[in-house]
């Protein structure tokens, strides 16, 4: 999903020979993140899957136009975008103005204690931590680190500055550091190998 | 102040975005607090702590492509209709929706009173046939081969004609055929909808919708019978006066309407050599296999003629006549009305016309003669 080279092998495979190997690869190159992504708005995990399998509908539908996307990431993020808000003021009736007024379900990862050196306690209050940044700063962070998207493409999708998606990471970051404990044995129990 | 500032490098330096100036800062501020380094290397921990790319369950695909199928019958998208509207109030939303429905009622009531006005105000005129603008014909004794707008590549055999409309290149592709044609009908894919566009052909007594493949097709206006023959891909043929029956060919197959009444009565099979009787006798459709020449396995008796070949299979006299008079320009008087049911089958390359009448005079022992541009048979 980050090698630009390999994207663009797709698009130029789909547009020219539509070729449903390319295709199929590139679903599922993105299937995990846009099903993410698209849960964070609609935090239903079938309309979620709906809404990416349209994202893809629309690809097929555009898939002459292909070669011309600079940043085929990007663009599946922006759809993906668009189909969630249409969802949710179809859904709700409530059309929706700006980012911060969704209640954005963040899926920050932090799966296995063990290899993170800390406590299941201290997971709990790193999502604690994530779960009360304003929703924009999750779901900004969410990108920057899951999908591992530059602040660029971040800013793109999102249609913020790249200043303000730099600042939200740090402030997550911020946030996170200032819940942890600084020793081993300082307030939570955190177990460590160092 | 200078906490806060490591936390900043270390989220960009996490982020992939720090320049080696950031990285360099942030490696000094961690030695000179050893008291961050744990935090810091939780943080990092947790960053790298992705989730491994699992793989994605095929159902998903299966699912997708289901609905993808299903979107491409009936399109535009179930989230298109309404477009994005964020940042929009609420009250200029609700009014650009009414204006979009008014808009509509009115389309449709103008499409209603245009409808009315070109079926009942022009009683004779049919208003269906695509505005013909390019012609390209062919005389009786020269063939053609020539390229359209699109690409598609069109052999016109002997006093033949097709016509399309100036629009041939936008998102219909129609043309009028009268006489005999090969079609190799280029791919198209619309720019703006991204579906194929159909190629169409116009006779008198069908219509023929393809996607893109290769086939022959003979509708002369003087002939009892116009016969589609389907080389490869596959085509769609409607017939005039039963339009809601359509026949679907497969490769190698052809499909022979009789003209005077192009009306379905039922499907004869192959074997069944429905030209040689006698037109009372023709059904008034029917689906046969082409007619393979020898063992060469690529050509067929009904596309000789793009290759310059002159060629009849079990032909009836009365059929191959007019071929005849088409390939060599002439016209041919025929004084004895028996020689009709005689059956030819032979394949003429570069011959002449006298060539021609040599071999099939000494087949069949028939008299002849040439006279100019006059042929007389007894």
């Amino acid at each position: 999903m980050n090698d630009p080279n390999h994207l663009r092998s797709l698009q130029e495979r789909i547009a020219l020979y539509e070729d449903m190997q390319a295709y199929h690869e590139l679903y599922n190159l993105f299937f995990h993140n846009l099903h993410r992504f698209c849960f964070s708005f609609v935090k239903s995990a079938e309309a979620a899957e709906e809404i990416v399998s349209d994202v893809f509908i629309k690809l097929w539908q555009i898939r002459n136009k292909l070669p011309e996307i600079t940043n085929l990431k990007v663009y599946l993020y922006q759809i993906a975008k668009n189909f969630c808000l249409n969802y949710i003021t179809r859904h709700f009736k409530n059309p929706v103005t700006s980012l911060d007024e969704i209640n954005i379900e963040t899926v920050i990862s932090l799966d296995n204690p063990e290899e993170l050196c800390i406590s299941a306690d201290l997971i709990n209050t790193i999502q604690q931590t994530i779960r009360q940044l304003p929703p924009q700063c999750r779901l900004i962070f969410q990108m920057v680190k899951e999908d591992g998207m530059r602040y660029k493409e971040v800013a793109d999708v999102l249609q913020v500055s790249v200043l303000t998606v730099r600042n939200q990471v740090a402030i997550a970051t911020k946030k996170i550091a200032e819940t942890l404990p600084a020793y081993i044995g300082q307030r939570q129990r955190a177990e460590g190998k160092r | 102040m200078n906490e806060e500032r490591a936390w900043y490098l270390l989220s960009v330096q996490l982020s992939g975005e720090a320049t080696p100036e950031e990285g360099e800062e942030l490696h000094a501020l961690l030695s000179q607090h050893p008291e961050w380094g744990l935090r810091a290397d939780i943080i990092r921990n947790m960053w790298n702590n992705r989730q491994v790319s699992r793989p994605v369950a095929p159902g998903h695909f299966d699912k997708h492509l289901q609905r993808l199928s299903n979107h491409l019958a009936q399109p535009a998208l179930q989230f298109d209709s309404e477009g994005v509207e964020t940042g929009t109030p609420v009250m200029e939303e609700e009014s650009h929706r009414t204006r979009l429905r008014w808009l509509w009622g009115t389309t449709a009531a103008a499409a209603c009173l245009l409808i009315c006005f070109l079926v009942f105000w022009p009683p004779a005129k049919k208003p269906v046939k695509p505005l013909a603008s390019n012609t390209i014909s062919t005389r009786p004794g020269s063939k053609s081969k020539v390229e359209l707008p699109d690409g598609t590549q069109v052999w016109l055999n002997a006093d033949s004609k097709i016509t399309y409309g100036q629009n041939f290149s936008g998102n219909t592709r129609e043309v009028v055929l009268t006489g005999e044609a090969y079609f190799d009908v280029a791919h198209a894919t619309s720019v703006e909808t991204g579906q194929r566009i159909p190629f169409i052909i116009h006779t008198p007594s069908i219509d023929i919708k393809v996607l893109g493949t290769a086939f022959n097709v003979r509708s002369y206006p003087g002939e009892s019978t116009t016969e589609t023959a389907l080389i490869r891909g596959s085509v769609e043929v409607t017939l005039h006066d039963n339009p809601d029956k359509k026949i679907v060919l497969k490769p190698d197959e052809k499909l022979i309407v009789r003209n005077d009444n192009a009306t379905v009565v039922g499907m004869e099979n192959e074997k069944n050599d429905g030209i040689s009787n006698a037109a009372n006798n023709v059904p008034m459709m029917m689906v046969s296999k082409l007619r393979a020449y020898k063992q060469d396995t690529g050509s067929h008796y009904e596309t000789m003629w793009v290759k310059n070949k002159l060629a009849f299979e079990n032909e009836s006299f009365d059929r191959m006549l007019p071929e005849i008079e088409r390939w060599y320009n002439v016209t041919i008087q025929l004084k004895n009305g028996s020689l009709n049911n005689l059956h030819f089958t032979g394949v003429f390359e570069n011959k002449s016309l006298a060539e021609v009448m040599e071999a099939l005079s000494l087949s069949r022992g028939f008299h002849y003669e040439i006279n100019g541009a006059q042929v007389t048979i007894w």
